[in-house]
Formats: structure tokens, C-alpha cells, sequence
């Protein structure tokens, strides 16, 4: 039964019972009323009793903290009164449509204060068909300039966990903004943070109720928090159905069950953060809140990278690198670089190739020129295209080749299922001039930092 | 202090103690030099265990200047050193100058990542762009060089999702979402654009990245169905597509995307 028709029920029986005024639900505002008639019997006489066309908007009033936030109301009204809601601010918008007919709800949003300014107060008005209007008083706080905190609920803080390779972590953000302010938080589970490659970062969103997990394509994907199966990469295993999140008006809090995968070699640092809509960080950023060991390192042996095959003299051909890392090539920092250069200095080349290795850039590469970081063009190895051709040199993406399998040919293994220490980069090159040689360099450092951070010379092309 | 310190120290305190407590007989100094021997050892495995252990036996200072592309010093920075050695809790930040000079003395040896973290809009910070991190090892092998840290300028990514269909709007049958994550990649790190405007029309997306460097950009959501701006369905991965901004014309050109139904 409509709400209108409800009250008017209600209304007929409390002129029956002899009561002069009809009882509302509470926030309901009743408008000036439009009589209309019902009837009724009784015994042989036919009565008719006036009844008011009941409008009304819900709540009519609404409380704000200085972030903003968005929400709705609900319009009451006869299946053909017509509606359409006006605001007097700019900082109250529609999300919805702002007109209807009948009981509806108007979705809204209010944008964060501006900063310095005082607290402020808005007005949506619903204008009906019956001439009746309602209102709604917005009222909304001035914004903090403080940003969001944030504290480990769970395991104690600057500890050192257990060695399992499961843990619970539950964290909680809060904003003197609201709830609403709270943009996103913030999981991270690495060797150190500025490991390069892949690791465990999840984030969760607040105001949606999404958690993503970064994949080991560097992407990270959405799941909902108490739903079946698992969120992984790599790096962790997340178990969705024993994952919650709860929230007040200020604050949200997030429970993980994390388990390390294998590939999570050597001490993990957790770092926990939070950000709010201005993209200011909590303090909390960039500090380990303690250390978490699961798979021990195998060796402290930096990781290799050598050529599988002798470099020809031809000026064209594909070059064939392999990396290695006894702790598996998930534990080489991906963010190390091979170049190819003219110059004795390598970091002043004329010819400047960069191939990034971690999982998020497999295979992406930089041409870089003059001493200079002058992007040139880039692309994905296995894509199409050449970058550079006709200059100092050139990398062709087509044919060149990551691969783990030594045999390009088969699938690569599951560094997860089995320890997997090599990887290859079959770099598909072409060059103007062997004279002078071509260096050759690599830098290679692990996950704990291990290595030689300034380029090394691997071979020479003449 | 050194390992040879540690033992000097060591082995001249033992010794006063030894001289208040004559005089003793043979026996008890032939035992006293047993344990003086014993405790040599204990210590010897201690220096060599903390070596092992990486702990610092010394320390150094970093110190340098935030420039820009061109050299120019960038005032009022914040600088930060971030180790790279998991077993490492040194994590500091200090203040760059007006000139943009830095200086972080007492850094325990080992192997840290050096970023600034501008004081004006026009640069992005090091920490979270760029193409590769600033290494530092402490103590330098080369000794202590000053070393420059590059910002880039900064442009603004800006990402449109039109959604005349409401598809953006939450539902109360809603789990969770709807939700879109607009962002790109760098440092190995999503970094995601923020909301800077949403009506009924659709969400305006924003992001400070910095000019001639190449981004991959993605636009995804697990329950928003998205057209890319060349209306082509955005598949189930997400869209991904490298931008480059360029210092010359910082505004990159906005991209428009068009929610266009819900993924079940």
C-alpha cells in the first residue's frame, strides 16, 4: 500500500475514534493539505469524509561533517501528485533525477567544505503538483584540516608476528570529515615498502564497500568483503568470507585475513595508510607497524643476470639475457633495469634502452636518450611495433620475449607451486653502429636491497 | 664505533677491572685469562653475527639538493630516506631549505630509497613518480657527494565518466559499489585519480602526474559496464592505455569514458 494512502487509512480511523489530529511517522513533515473525499457506509447511509492529499519529504533536516558526503530522502505523495526538487546552493548537488511523480527518493550529494570557511546551511525544497512544497535543511560542518588516522586494531603494533603463514589484520581509519572523507585505505604487506615488484597492497574503499587487490599484472581488481572465495596475487591470499569491514559516521573498520604465498620470500614489513578526499596522507604512511617472516630466505646471494648465448657482430639480432635469484626471480627487485649504451658512462648514453622488470611493467620499456630521461616511445614486449628505428638504436617488441619456461615455446611455470629461479629477456635489438662496442649493463638488486644498485657491464656488442 | 673501537673498549675496561682486584694468585689469573679469552670470543661472534645480521656498525650523512628538470633548486621540500633492507626500521624525513639543500646526518649504514615531496603544486613528488628510484648506500662509496634530487613538473590527468543512465548512482540492493578506480601506474604502485566532481551527469576524475613520462592509465570497474572515449566496451580487465604529458602543454587532453550498465 503507498505511504500516502496509508496515513489516509489512519487518518479515517482517527476521525472515527473521535481524535482531532492524525498521528505521523516521525520525520515525516506534513504539508498544507488539498482535501479530497472517501467514502464509507453506514448501515444504509453512504458518508463522505474529507481527507487530506498527504506530501512530504524525509528527513527535513540533515547533518553533514565538513567532507561532505552523499545520501537521499524520500518524497511522499499520491501516484499522481507530481514533483521536482530545487536547491539554493552550488554545493548540494542532484544524483539523481530532481523531479518525479508519485513517492520517490531524491539522491544527493553535498561537497566538502572549503577549507577555512565556516559551517553552512542549504535548502532543497520539493515543489508538488498540489502546490504544496516541503523542505529540507542540509546543515554541514566546517572542514578539518586534519588528516585521516589511522591504527592497527590487530596484531599489536611494531610486533613482530608469528610465523604462520596466515594473519588476521584489522585496521581502522577515522576523519574529523566523516566517513565520507575517508577516500581509501590502505594494506601493504612488503619486503620493504619501495620494493619494487610484486607485493600485497589492498585497498578499501570506504564509500563503495569495494576492496581491490593489486594482481601481479600491476592492476588491481575489485571484490566485495563477505562474499565467497579468495582475492590473490603472488604475493598474499586474501580470504574474502572472513574479511569484514564495518563503518560509523567517522570512522570505517577493516578486518583481513591475509595468508603469504610462497613467492613471499625473506621479512615482510606491514605498512598500513589512509587517505582522504583532498589526497591528504595519515602519518602512519611509510612506517612498518611490524615485521611478519613466513618463508625464509634460501640464500643471501645477490641475484645474476648473464647472456644465454654469445652477442654476434650482426647489427640487428635479438639479444638473450637470463636473470636469476636462488631465493626464486619473484625475490629480484623488478625495478632494476638492463640498458644498452655507446658510452662508457651509462647513465649518458646516446642510445638508452630501459626494461623494467617488475610485474607491473613486464616488459615495458623506455628508450632514453641524450643523458637525458627524453622518452622516445615505449611498448609491451610481445606487442607490436618498433621504438627508435632509424636511430642510434631500436627495439623491436614484436619479436622480443619475458619468459620463465627456458623454452619460450611452453607455459611458463607457477612460481607459487615450485621454486623457479630464472627468468629470460629475449630483447630483439637493432643498432646503427657496433663502432664503438656497445655496453652492455644491468643492474640487479634484490627485495631486501641486496646488489650492485649502479649499472655493471655485462658484455659488449662489436 | 668500529669493530676494532668496540674490542679497544672493551678489552680497556675489562683490564681496569682487573687491576683494582690484584693481587691474585696464578691460579685465579690463568683462570681470569680463560674467561678473558672466552669473553673475546663471545664478542668476536657478536661483532660477526651483528655484520650477519646487518645491523650498522656506521653510519653516514646524506645530504644533496631538490631540483628541478633544469636545475633549478625547488624550496621548501620535504625529503625523505626509506630503506631498502627489510630488517631496517630507520625511516626519517627532514626539511629542505628555500635554497632546496637537504642534509640527514647519524643514517645507519645500509641501502635506502631518497624522494622529496614538493611544497608547491607545480611538481610532483619523487617518492610516489617516476621512472626509477634514487638508490642511496650509506656510508657512500664515493664519499659524500651531494647528491641532486629531480621533480618533475607536474600536469593534471583529468577523467570523465558520463553517466546520463544513473548507473553510477547506488542502489539499496547494492552490495557494495557502484565504483570506477581511475589511475595510472608508477614506481610499481597504482596510483589512484581522486573525485573532483560528481553530479547527476556523471563523476570528474583529477590527478597531479608529471610531465614527459610515459604512464599507463587505467579505468576499471568490477561492477560499472564502461565505454572507452572511442565507444568501444571497456572489457572485463579494465581499459589500460599509455599517456604522456608533455612540459610544453601540461593539461593533458581529458578523456571521456560513458558508464553504460551494471555488471551483475
Amino acid at each position: 500500500m503507498p505511504h500516502g494512502a496509508r496515513l489516509r487509512r489512519l487518518c479515517l480511523l482517527a476521525a472515527f475514534a473521535g481524535f482531532a489530529m492524525c498521528p505521523l511517522p516521525s520525520g515525516l513533515y506534513l504539508t498544507a493539505q488539498a482535501p479530497s473525499k472517501e467514502y464509507i457506509r453506514l448501515g444504509s447511509r453512504v458518508i463522505a469524509i474529507e481527507s487530506p492529499v498527504v506530501t512530504g519529504l524525509s528527513p527535513t533536516t540533515q547533518h553533514f561533517y565538513g567532507g561532505g558526503g552523499n545520501t537521499s530522502a524520500s518524497i511522499s505523495a499520491d501516484s499522481t501528485t507530481s514533483w521536482s526538487a530545487t536547491v539554493n546552493v552550488t554545493w548540494i548537488a542532484f544524483n539523481s533525477l530532481s523531479s518525479g511523480t508519485g513517492p520517490g527518493t531524491v539522491q544527493y550529494g553535498v561537497g566538502a567544505n572549503t577549507a577555512g570557511a565556516a559551517a553552512r546551511t542549504g535548502t532543497i525544497t520539493i515543489s508538488f503538483s498540489t502546490g504544496q512544497t516541503a523542505t529540507l535543511t542540509v546543515n554541514e560542518d566546517a572542514l578539518s584540516s586534519s588528516p585521516p588516522t589511522l591504527a592497527l586494531l590487530n596484531p599489536p603494533p611494531n610486533g613482530v608476528y608469528p610465523s604462520s603463514t596466515q594473519q588476521t589484520f584489522t585496521f581502522q581509519a577515522s576523519s574529523p570529515n566523516g566517513l565520507a572523507y575517508i577516500n581509501r585505505m590502505e594494506l601493504e604487506i612488503n619486503n620493504s615498502l619501495y620494493a619494487g615488484g610484486d607485493d600485497c597492497r589492498a585497498t578499501y574503499y570506504p564509500s563503495a564497500g569495494i576492496l581491490y587487490l593489486t594482481a601481479y599484472d600491476g592492476f588491481a581488481y575489485g571484490y566485495t568483503l563477505g562474499s565467497s572465495g579468495t582475492a590473490s596475487n603472488d604475493h598474499c591470499i586474501i580470504s574474502l568470507s572472513s574479511s569484514t569491514a564495518t563503518a560509523t559516521d567517522t570512522s570505517a573498520t577493516v578486518t583481513l585475513v591475509v595468508t603469504l604465498q610462497p613467492s613471499a620470500v625473506g621479512t615482510q614489513n606491514v605498512y598500513i595508510s589512509s587517505t582522504d578526499n583532498s589526497g591528504a596522507q595519515s602519518a602512519s604512511y611509510g612506517i612498518s607497524f611490524g615485521t611478519w617472516l613466513a618463508y625464509h630466505e634460501l640464500t643471501t646471494s645477490p641475484p645474476t643476470v648473464s647472456m644465454v648465448s654469445p652477442v654476434t657482430t650482426a647489427t640487428s639480432q635479438v639479444l638473450y639475457f637470463k636473470l636469476s635469484d636462488s631465493n626464486g626471480f619473484r625475490y629480484i627487485d623488478g625495478n632494476q633495469v638492463v640498458m644498452l649504451a655507446y658510452d662508457a658512462v651509462p647513465n649518458n648514453a646516446p642510445c638508452h634502452l630501459t626494461i623494467d622488470l617488475s610485474p607491473q611493467y613486464w616488459g615495458f620499456v623506455y628508450q632514453i636518450m641524450n643523458g637525458g630521461w627524453n622518452f622516445l616511445g615505449s611498448g609491451s614486449i610481445g606487442s607490436g611495433g618498433v621504438v627508435g628505428a632509424g636511430g642510434p638504436c631500436a627495439l623491436d617488441f614484436t619479436n622480443s620475449k619475458i619468459h620463465v619456461n627456458p623454452n619460450p615455446a611452453l607455459p611458463d611455470p607457477d612460481p607459487n607451486a615450485s621454486l623457479v629461479t630464472d627468468i629470460y629477456l629475449d630483447l630483439s635489438v637493432i643498432v646503427a653502429s657496433t663502432t664503438p662496442p656497445v655496453n652492455i649493463y644491468a643492474t640487479l638488486i634484490d627485495r631486501a636491497g641486496r646488489g650492485s644498485s649502479t649499472p655493471v657491464l655485462v658484455t659488449q656488442w662489436q | 664505533m668500529s669493530p676494532l673501537e668496540m674490542f679497544l673498549t672493551y678489552y680497556q675496561k675489562y683490564s681496569n677491572i682487573s687491576r683494582r682486584e690484584s693481587p691474585k694468585s696464578p691460579m685465579f689469573i690463568v683462570a681470569e685469562s680463560r674467561l678473558l679469552l672466552i669473553r673475546l670470543i663471545l664478542l668476536s661472534l657478536a661483532i660477526t653475527g651483528c655484520w650477519a645480521q646487518g645491523v650498522p656498525l656506521s653510519s653516514g650523512t646524506v645530504r644533496g639538493t631538490v631540483v628541478s628538470d633544469s636545475g633549478a633548486a625547488i624550496a621548501n621540500s620535504s625529503v625523505f630516506l626509506y630503506p631498502l633492507d627489510p630488517l631496517s626500521k630507520f625511516t626519517t624525513k627532514t626539511a629542505a631549505t628555500a635554497a632546496g639543500a637537504f642534509s640527514i646526518a647519524a643514517v645507519p649504514a645500509g641501502r635506502y630509497v631518497l624522494c622529496a615531496r614538493p611544497s608547491t603544486p607545480d611538481f610532483v613528488d619523487s617518492c610516489t613518480w617516476g621512472i626509477t628510484r634514487l638508490i642511496v648506500d650509506v656510508p657512500a662509496p664515493t664519499g659524500t657527494a651531494p647528491i641532486s634530487i629531480h621533480l618533475k613538473a607536474a600536469s593534471i590527468l583529468k577523467v570523465r565518466i558520463n553517466d546520463a543512465g544513473g548507473f553510477l548512482e547506488r542502489r539499496p540492493t547494492d552490495k557494495a559499489g557502484p565504483h570506477v578506480l581511475v589511475g595510472v601506474l608508477s614506481l610499481g604502485k597504482f596510483v589512484p585519480a581522486l573525485v573532483s566532481g560528481q553530479d547527476k551527469t556523471g563523476i570528474d576524475y583529477r590527478l597531479q602526474v608529471p610531465s614527459d613520462t610515459p604512464l599507463p592509465l587505467r579505468v576499471y570497474s568490477s561492477n560499472v559496464k564502461l565505454q572507452d572515449p572511442a565507444k568501444a566496451s571497456v572489457a572485463s580487465g579494465g581499459y589500460s592505455a599509455v599517456i604522456v604529458s608533455s612540459s610544453a602543454k601540461p593539461a593533458i587532453a581529458p578523456l571521456t569514458f560513458t558508464a553504460v550498465g551494471r555488471i551483475l
